[in-house]
């Protein structure tokens, strides 16, 4: 099963890497090819900071996701408790339940803070690449059954 | 197969389904050889892909487990922008993986990671087993 949660991260790497590679094309053909209909009227200032913010704007897509996917789980798996509000306790509360090892789970905490960091534009958490972050959470799902 | 761009709306699907599986098949037999060259356990499966030009099909996929982690080697289609195909090859449970690309010259593959830089080595049992360790001790 862990298998098929595992997938439903991958399905959005493949979005972000479709994405990043129509963007990173569009700003190579921009000084020939900016008439052409699908992009005319957009500016380019904008398109280079949708380049500059790709990376994170995809890591907080992947880490809703991740805990939509715990969120979902929750209640099979500690079906007499209320499903934590706070990512943070449902994270540390299906890792206790699975034994999940403590390294992967202050790894997962890592891409959590920076996710929030970026959610509220708030600085100071250390910047996780979206590979790594992708690779973190997978190794916590893997442990879910 | 052609290196050469088709049209996905102009084929005969059946044919270019049935030629791009023995693609695969080649390529999985090249991979289970040079597996188990190295003493590693390998187990096929099947993987269901959906193609708008090419309909539903299986596809074959292998399971590799090799000393420092299990690597998968999934097709993932046919039609992908700039390659006759695609076939990822990838760390499980992490998924770092890179992508492998068909040039169309006799079964060679072109090697590329997700930063987009292809890796000029050539497909062979010597690249294949040092990608394999490298994404599975990521």
């Amino acid at each position: 099963m862990s298998h098929r949660l595992i997938r439903e991260l991958v399905l959005i790497r493949e979005e972000f890497t479709a994405t990043r590679a129509s963007i990173t094309y569009v700003l190579r053909i921009w000084s020939m090819r900016h008439d052409e209909a699908e992009i005319a009227g957009q500016k380019l200032g904008a398109t280079q900071q949708a380049n500059d913010n790709l990376e994170a704007t995809y890591l907080v897509r992947v880490f809703a996701r991740f805990e939509a996917i715990l969120r979902d789980h929750f209640p099979a798996a500690k079906p007499n408790v209320d499903v934590p509000e706070a990512a943070a306790i449902l994270i540390d509360q299906l890792g206790a339940h699975y034994r999940i090892p403590a390294a992967i789970r202050s790894d997962v905490h890592a891409v959590r803070r920076y996710r929030n960091a970026v959610a509220h534009a708030h600085p100071g958490a250390d910047v996780v690449l979206f590979a790594d972050a992708m690779a973190t959470l997978n190794r916590y799902l893997a442990w879910l059954p | 197969m052609s290196a050469q761009q088709i049209d996905e709306w102009q084929i005969d699907p059946d044919a270019v389904r049935a030629e791009w599986l023995q693609t695969l098949d080649s390529l999985i037999a090249d991979v289970q050889a040079w597996s188990v060259a190295e003493g590693w356990t390998v187990t096929h499966r099947t993987v269901e892909i959906i193609e708008d030009a090419l309909g539903k099909y299986e596809a074959p996929a292998l399971t590799i487990e090799t000393p420092s982690g299990a690597v998968w080697l999934e097709p993932i289609a046919r039609f992908v922008m700039g390659a006759p195909g695609r076939v990822d090859l990838s760390a499980y449970p992490t998924m770092f993986r890179v992508m492998l690309l068909p040039n169309g010259e006799g079964g060679r593959w072109r090697i590329r990671t997700d930063s987009g830089i292809y890796i000029k080595k050539p497909w062979n049992a010597e690249t294949f087993v040092d990608l394999a360790l490298d994404l599975s001790g990521a």
